[in-house]
């Protein structure tokens, strides 16, 4: 049953597009029967899960690789299975009343249920490499509904930043679970959780575990890689309830929970977890406490309760793991709640400005309830499920194994946490239903919603008072399954209102009083200075880009500078050390100097004209000079061939030679009869050094390959069948046509194809391209014309 | 014997040859093209079913034993590449056919094309090192004639340097056959495998190795030797830049598998540290070069360097699993590079003109185009499930397993770099609003937009069923590393050296 929960989804996405249709909402809480579905599904699938097993269905993709399509259903799965399909019905539904006026909400619901089926993957998959495939796509689709209204650049930089910073993230995991899998042998979840100890003893371990915590750690925006979550508010508010709120960006925390029986357990694991988790906890929920739009106080109280769950992993335990399974059911309750009555307000008030709202509890009455309701489990509130939650965080900090310091500020990190939220909700609450309704921004009429976009809402709120107070027993026995994931080994849960007077009931009530006592202060709070906007992240990060951007150009622009002869420079240098480097290394010793006796004087003497010719050809003042010296090498090289006894090669040569001649002539016709120099003597010099260098490196590679005879050649075969197989005398003539005929019809070949190629380049000017080329060049690259370059 | 390898080259030759009697005949010339391509197609399809079981096929040119006359063989490597070449050949045929203005037609565009088509094909299925270079020249002056027909200073200025360093390359591969005859005494690749093979210690054979791997290197592309590519391929038409994009460094690539792969094994181990660090620098450099850019075909041009230095990491892997890998990949950055262009092609096509700054308003107006296009950088990226994906999967897994950690690194970081060049012409082109009213800009032509489509639906299904893309890969890799079956298949159990001493006394 497994692969429908996770395929139905992607399968049926592109159905969504019908939401385009006239009627949406009502569309849309007809397509929240998929995510029904698969909630109804997973349920089926819960009982053996609740019972301390695991379902799991297998089936192969590319063996070869190790990519198997495992699925496995445990409790932590489940939990989360849970959370994305329960949850996924209210915001699509939502969606629908929220988009009700876009005629693109079936686009919008396609990437959603596009991204639903993704997230099931990743908490669902048994194979590391199959959970990256899905996480990738999670990346993905959250970047298409971040970028959602691309018309606004605000949407395209939100988009860019949680992509490249996800994807980048994504990376490094990658290579992460690579080296798991290298030091596992199995990219199966089973076998890496059975491998712990052979992992933590690898010598490959730190920097596995640093890939992967990097990959989780920009999922799930800790610092510092937090801003992109912030940026993503740019998403319509249904996707940020449900991707940047809920599920996505806790796919980081999954993963940290998942691998912490195999991973966990070391201080480079345990008290970076911890460090990063609370340091982002901390500053996430002071941030947010001084926001003024209702989304960005979300997202960072989202980044913070992110950085919560990471600490509690970091600071492991029996209560850790309940801690993390509790909270993130309870975050995703709450949570989903706000931010789907933000969207509310926003869609009502048409703004959701804490500056400009006010005195709603008279037009919307219901809403205010709904959103009291959420905020009192956020902030922790006895009798609320955010305060079963948070009293577990408070005792996996003070039952720690990881020393006094680290316990006492992690206790001191997570009071100051609930008080900041405390404030935040207050603040929250306050600028929005109490006071005074500022006219001035809003004009229109204000009433609470249709009761279907309140049902979205609604039904996580009510969980949040009912869970404590009547469905403490099941969500135990769920709580139990997932923390038994986390923590390695079976547990016993039982989730609790009242525990009697303990250490952390008595942080977590003092951290009320102070909350609830700077009340009064929480506008002063918000409206102190704060540090600089250059020191946020998504402004460093854009710098980044722009450097990259700038540095990327400049180095090009340096590379690809546009001139012929710098190419040909960089070319001849290169080949001077990929050829002569091994030469001078390996080469060298296989060159020998033995003189042929019988070397005759005008061997000599042609010889040493071609060098003299090619002097003379650079030297050439005029262009007939240069042609005629240019003759010289030919007819040298001709007189070679024909002592050498080769009289084909040197007709031929000869006839090129005249050709060639001729042509020049025909060319230099209509240039200057004399040459100028551009360019100055020490380019002339450098050109000449490397020109002779090359001339040297050819010059002893023929010489060594030419008096080496450690194979013998093929020539005494075609000398001995020429005449009597080929039925010719002239040795040559039988390879051209017959030995290696097959070459020849490729040079024929060759000829026939630049014949086509001369008669379109004479014929066809049309100086347009089949697209309009540009007049002005818009990089830094390739100057349209260079300087022209006629000196030899 | 098995002459059925010569339909390859025959097929484009005799579909050039009547082309050009018969270019008067637009339809006709349109349907000989087409015919000639579809027949490569399916030879090269039936090819790859046959060649993983059947190992190495071989044919003697002018019926002269190997190793006197020239051989033809087909391994898995050359299956693959002669299929793909002759698809993206008809992609590109198509393409044109909706593109291309008549007065190129008339001047002998299409036969151009299939005798590009040949060279390639000859290329990979020549068994002879020098018969190698004679289908590199009839490329490159076929690639030629197309990079300048039309004629334009910019196609001209970018033609010269084009064929210029491409000419100091193939003057290197040149030199490089002639030294390896006089060392080796020798063309055939069997042979001078069968003889260097016998090399233990590094000599003369590595400095010939340094010079194969300058002349192929340049011809692939790789850093330094890169700037004939990004001054060149955005002159021509966009069918034109896209069939180069997806084979004329391809060649090079395949040229140095099958050279450090079988001709120069021993020699690998030694380059293979170079190799490795050329092919970072290719990746980085070319994909920081596709950032600075702000034209949608010089984005992708760079792009194509920095994707040579993935298929060079799997050369420099040094194994059969490696070897393997970089095939995987290249086959995938074949098909996907073309399928950008084509769509970045149509895009243009629409805005008319390829300036990002001002194209913009595609995701409203052509809602498929953006979509085939999402997916094709996607997959370019190394997204899942898309080809690109298990390119970069495969690649990565051999160099981990192999501990070649940096280059691992470098691979996966520049993927990043990847996505953000391709994001920014998703952002400027796609989802930017338009600068004007997007209803008055022109609609997509099917023909233009169908062979993209069709590209990145297949690099999609080969994400998808990656299964027997992987397989096949794996079986090639082998037979590319396994010397001794390609010397068997080619002069017989006994090998080369044993027929030339039978025949010369």
């Amino acid at each position: 049953m497994l692969y429908p929960i996770v395929f139905i989804a992607l399968v049926a996405s592109p159905l969504a597009l019908i939401a385009r249709l006239p009627a949406r909402s009502l569309i849309a809480w007809g397509l929240a029967f998929i995510p029904l579905t698969l909630f109804g599904l997973t349920l089926t699938q819960a009982g053996p899960v609740l019972a301390g097993e695991q379902v799991v269905e297998e089936i192969s993709w590319v063996p070869a690789l190790g990519l198997n399509l495992t699925f496995t259903l445990d409790g932590l799965s489940l939990l989360f299975a849970l959370i994305i399909t329960g949850i996924g019905t209210l915001i699509v539904g939502y969606a629908g009343h929220y988009l009700g006026a876009d005629s693109g909400l079936g686009r919008f619901l396609a990437y959603l249920m596009l991204f639903m089926g993704a997230m099931l993957g990743v908490v669902l998959a048994g194979n590391v490499l199959t959970m990256f495939v899905f996480w990738e796509l999670t990346s993905v689709t959250s970047y298409l509904l971040i970028g959602y209204k691309h018309d606004y650049p605000d949407a395209r930089r939100g988009a860019l930043h949680s992509l490249l910073v996800t994807g980048g993230g994504g990376l490094a995991l990658l290579v992460g679970l690579l080296l798991l899998g290298q030091m596992v042998g199995s990219y199966e979840f089973r076998d890496i959780l059975a491998a712990g100890d052979q992992l933590r003893a690898h010598s490959l371990y730190p920097a596995a575990v640093i890939l992967i915590l990097l990959g989780c750690f920009t999922k799930s925006a800790q610092i510092p890689f937090h801003f992109w979550l912030p940026g993503a508010m740019q998403a319509p508010t249904p996707a940020s309830a449900f991707l940047h709120s809920a599920t996505m960006v806790k796919a980081g925390v999954y993963l940290m929970a998942r691998l912490s029986p195999a991973l966990g357990g070391t201080a480079l694991w345990d008290v970076t977890l911890a460090v990063v988790g609370g340091a982002t906890m901390t500053f996430a929920a002071i941030v947010a406490m001084r926001q003024f739009d209702l989304k960005a106080m979300l997202a960072y109280t989202t980044i913070s309760m992110l950085g919560a769950l990471t600490m509690q992993i970091g600071l492991g335990g029996k209560y850790g793991a309940e801690g993390v399974a509790t909270n993130i059911l309870a975050h995703a309750l709450y949570k989903s709640a706000l931010f789907m009555l933000a969207g509310v307000i926003d869609h009502e008030c048409g703004t959701r400005d804490l500056r400009r709202l006010g005195g709603l509890r008279r037009y919307m009455p219901q809403t205010m309830v709904i959103t009291a309701l959420a905020l009192l489990s956020f902030g922790g509130i006895p009798i609320m499920f955010g305060f079963v939650a948070k009293e577990l965080m408070l005792e996996a900090a003070l039952e720690t194994d990881l020393g006094a310091t680290l316990s006492i500020l992690a206790v001191a990190a997570i009071a100051v946490t609930a008080i900041a939220y405390l404030i935040t909700g207050w603040r929250l609450f306050s600028n929005t239903f109490l006071g005074q309704r500022s006219t001035a921004a809003m004009q229109q009429h204000v009433d609470d919603p249709t009761p279907g976009m309140l049902i979205g809402p609604g039904v996580p709120a009510i969980l949040s008072l009912f869970i404590p107070l009547v469905l403490l027993a099941p969500v135990s026995t769920l709580i139990a399954a997932a923390s038994a994931a986390i923590y390695g080994k079976p547990l016993e849960v039982k989730l609790a209102l009242w525990h009697g007077v303990n250490p952390a009931l008595l942080v977590s009530l003092s951290a009320i009083v102070i909350g609830v006592a700077m009340f009064r202060f929480a506008e002063q709070l918000a409206n102190m200075r704060g540090w600089p906007i250059w020191l946020r992240g998504d402004m460093i990060f854009d710098r980044l880009i722009e450097r990259t951007l700038t540095g990327a150009t400049a180095l090009t622009r340096t590379l690809q500078e546009g001139r012929l002869r710098r190419y040909i420079l960089i070319t001849a240098l290169t080949m001077l050390i990929f050829v002569g480097v091994p030469f001078i290394s390996f080469g060298l010793g296989a060159i020998r100097f033995d003189l042929d006796p019988q070397l005759q004087f005008y061997e000599i003497l042609a010889a040493a004209l071609i060098p003299i010719g090619v002097i003379a050809t650079i030297k050439a003042r005029t262009r007939l000079g240069a042609i005629i010296a240019v003759g010289v090498v030919g007819a040298m090289v001709a007189l070679l061939f024909v002592l050498f006894s080769a009289p084909d090669l040197a007709l031929t040569q000869l006839l090129i030679e005249v050709l060639s001649t001729v042509f020049l002539l025909l060319v230099f016709s209509v240039l200057p009869v004399r040459f100028e120099s551009f360019s100055s003597a020490w380019v002339r010099q450098r050109d000449a050094i490397v020109a002779i260098a090359m001339g040297i490196l050819m010059g002893g590679l023929v010489l060594a390959t030419a008096t080496n005879d450690s194979f013998a050649p093929l020539a005494p075969f075609f000398l001995e069948n020429s005449l009597d197989k080929g039925k010719g005398a002239n040795v040559v003539n039988v390879i051209l046509v017959d030995f290696r005929g097959f070459d020849t019809l490729g040079e024929i070949t060759v000829l026939f194809i630049a014949l086509l190629g001369i008669y379109g380049l004479l014929r066809l000017r049309q100086g347009k391209d089949d697209v309009t080329p540009e007049r002005v060049p818009t990089t830094a690259t390739e100057p349209l014309s260079e300087p022209v370059n006629t000196q030899r | 014997m098995t002459f059925h390898l010569f339909i390859p080259i025959v097929s484009p030759l005799i579909g050039a040859a009547l082309a050009v009697l018969l270019h008067r005949q637009w339809v006709v010339v349109r349907a000989l093209t087409l015919i000639s391509v579809l027949i490569n197609l399916g030879y090269g399809l039936w090819l790859m079913s046959v060649v993983p079981q059947s190992g190495p096929l071989v044919a003697q040119a002018s019926g002269w034993l190997a190793p006197f006359g020239i051989s033809l063989v087909a391994d898995g490597m050359s299956a693959l590449m002669v299929m793909l070449a002759a698809l993206l050949m008809l992609t590109t045929v198509v393409y044109s056919f909706y593109s291309v203005d008549r007065e190129r037609e008339a001047h002998f565009y299409y036969p151009l094309l299939l005798l590009l088509l040949l060279g390639v094909s000859g290329a990979f299925l020549t068994g002879d090192l020098f018969n190698l270079y004679v289908w590199f020249e009839v490329l490159l002056v076929a690639s030629f004639g197309l990079i300048t027909l039309g004629g334009s200073r910019e196609q001209l200025e970018g033609g010269l340097k084009y064929v210029v360093l491409n000419l100091l390359g193939s003057t290197a591969f040149l030199f490089g056959c002639g030294l390896m005859y006089g060392f080796a005494g020798t063309l055939n690749m069997a042979h001078i495998a069968e003889r260097m093979a016998t090399l233990a210690d590094p000599g003369l054979q590595t400095v010939l190795a340094g010079v194969f791997l300058f002349a192929f290197g340049s011809k692939a592309a790789i850093v330094p030797l890169f700037f004939w590519l990004p001054s060149s391929y955005h002159t021509p038409p966009v069918a034109v830049t896209a069939i180069f994009s997806g084979l004329m460094t391809k060649v090079g690539v395949y040229s140095l598998y099958r050279v450090f792969g079988l001709l120069l094994q021993n020699e690998l181990a030694i380059y293979a540290p170079w190799i490795t660090l050329i092919a970072g620098l290719t990746m980085v450099i070319g994909v920081l070069g596709a950032v600075a850019q702000m034209n949608v075909r010089r984005i992708l041009s760079f792009h194509i360097i920095s994707q040579i230095g993935y298929s060079v990491m799997g050369l420099g892997l040094a194994s059969a699993a490696g070897l393997a890998a970089g095939l995987v990949f290249t086959a995938h950055v074949m098909i996907v590079k073309m399928a950008l262009f084509f769509i970045g092609g149509a895009a243009e096509q629409i805005n008319g003109t390829g300036d990002l700054k001002k194209m913009g308003g595609l995701a409203r107006r052509e809602p498929l185009l953006a979509l085939f296009w999402f997916l094709g950088i996607l997959s370019l990226a190394g997204i899942p499930p898309l080809s690109g994906f298990i390119g970069k999967l495969i690649l990565l897994q051999v160099g981990v397993s192999q501990q070649a950690y940096l280059i691992t690194a470098v691979a996966a970081g520049t993927s990043i770099l990847t996505f953000f060049s391709m994001l920014k012409i998703w952002n400027e082109v796609f989802w930017k609003k338009s600068y004007e009213d997007v209803n008055r800009l022109p609609r997509v032509r099917f023909g233009l937009l169908a062979p993209g489509a069709a590209l990145v639906i297949l690099s999609v299904a080969l994400g998808l069923v990656a299964g027997p893309l992987v397989e096949y890969n794996t079986i090639a890799g082998q037979q590319l590393f396994d010397r001794a079956a390609y010397i068997t298949a080619v002069c017989g159990a006994d090998g080369c050296e044993a027929v030339y001493r039978a025949a010369v006394k």
